[in-house]
């Protein structure tokens, strides 16, 4: 999941898969704007099948977050 | 120039104008603004229009509804399909809506000598169009919808998306 989730955020964000590490969040990425932002989500939902609601998508600043997300709907799958 | 247009553009001052939109429609049209006076022309109560606006209305319906705000230097040109626009938008500064196209099917005959066509322009409620946003002619933008500066619509757009770019995209779906 993770290797797929570095490409989607270097797809989205316009950077090289190599770049993209858990502490790569909108403070420290200049390319990570709010419009890539609502891109990335786009693309995270339509990739892994997620639905997030809006409280959820503003909090997401970082790969960490979105990894984390992403762990949680899968638990809540089960 | 006919004489009425030209007596409208150069000689009727601007202040008359906006008394005139005001007693009859209760909207603000900033005395810098050039709203055409014309029957086709419906403007909400408490709509705001800024300065260096330029609106047409002579050949085509426009209806603009309630509690719109129009941002300074937009261009709004209605034609034979008319142009709606719904209440409470946002339209930003620079937004052009221009609701007709040149023909150009002749390639021996000058694009200006061909004619136009026009479809029309339907813009839904509580959109926000940002900065330089250009609306083309045929477009309908769903309610609730966000354009993001600088986008070109040129095709139908649900309601409550976020759409960016050229030719303007679906990116976000408000929720």
């Amino acid at each position: 999941m993770n290797r797929k989730l570095n490409e989607l955020v270097a797809g989205a964000l316009g950077l090289s898969a190599d770049d993209i590490h858990p502490q790569l969040s909108r403070q420290n990425c200049d390319a990570w704007s709010s419009l890539k932002h609502l891109i990335l989500i786009t693309a995270l939902e339509e990739t892994f099948g997620v639905r997030l609601t809006m409280s959820q998508i503003s909090e997401i600043q970082s790969v960490a977050d979105l990894e984390e997300s992403l762990r949680c709907h899968e638990e809540s799958r089960k | 120039m006919k004489a009425r247009k030209l007596i409208q553009r150069f000689l009727l001052p601007r202040i008359t104008v906006t008394a005139y939109y005001l007693i009859k429609f209760g909207c603000q049209i900033s005395p810098r603004a050039e709203v055409e006076f014309s029957g086709r022309l419906t403007i909400g109560k408490g709509t705001k229009i800024g300065s260096f606006v330029k609106i047409k209305a002579t050949s085509g319906d426009l209806v603009i509804g309630d509690h719109v705000d129009i941002a300074t230097g937009c261009f709004i040109s209605a034609d034979a399909g008319g142009v709606y626009i719904g209440d409470e938008c946002l339209i930003g500064p620079n937004v052009s809506i221009i609701g007709n196209n040149y023909r150009y099917e002749h390639l021996e005959v000058p694009i200006g000598m061909q004619g136009k066509t026009s479809i029309g322009i339907h813009i839904g409620r509580d959109v926000w169009l940002g900065a330089g946003v250009v609306v083309l002619d045929g477009v309908r933008i769903g309610d609730g919808c966000i354009i993001t500066p600088n986008s070109v619509v040129s095709s139908m757009l649900p309601p409550r998306v976020i759409a960016s770019g050229n030719p303007a995209k679906r990116i976000f779906d408000r929720r």
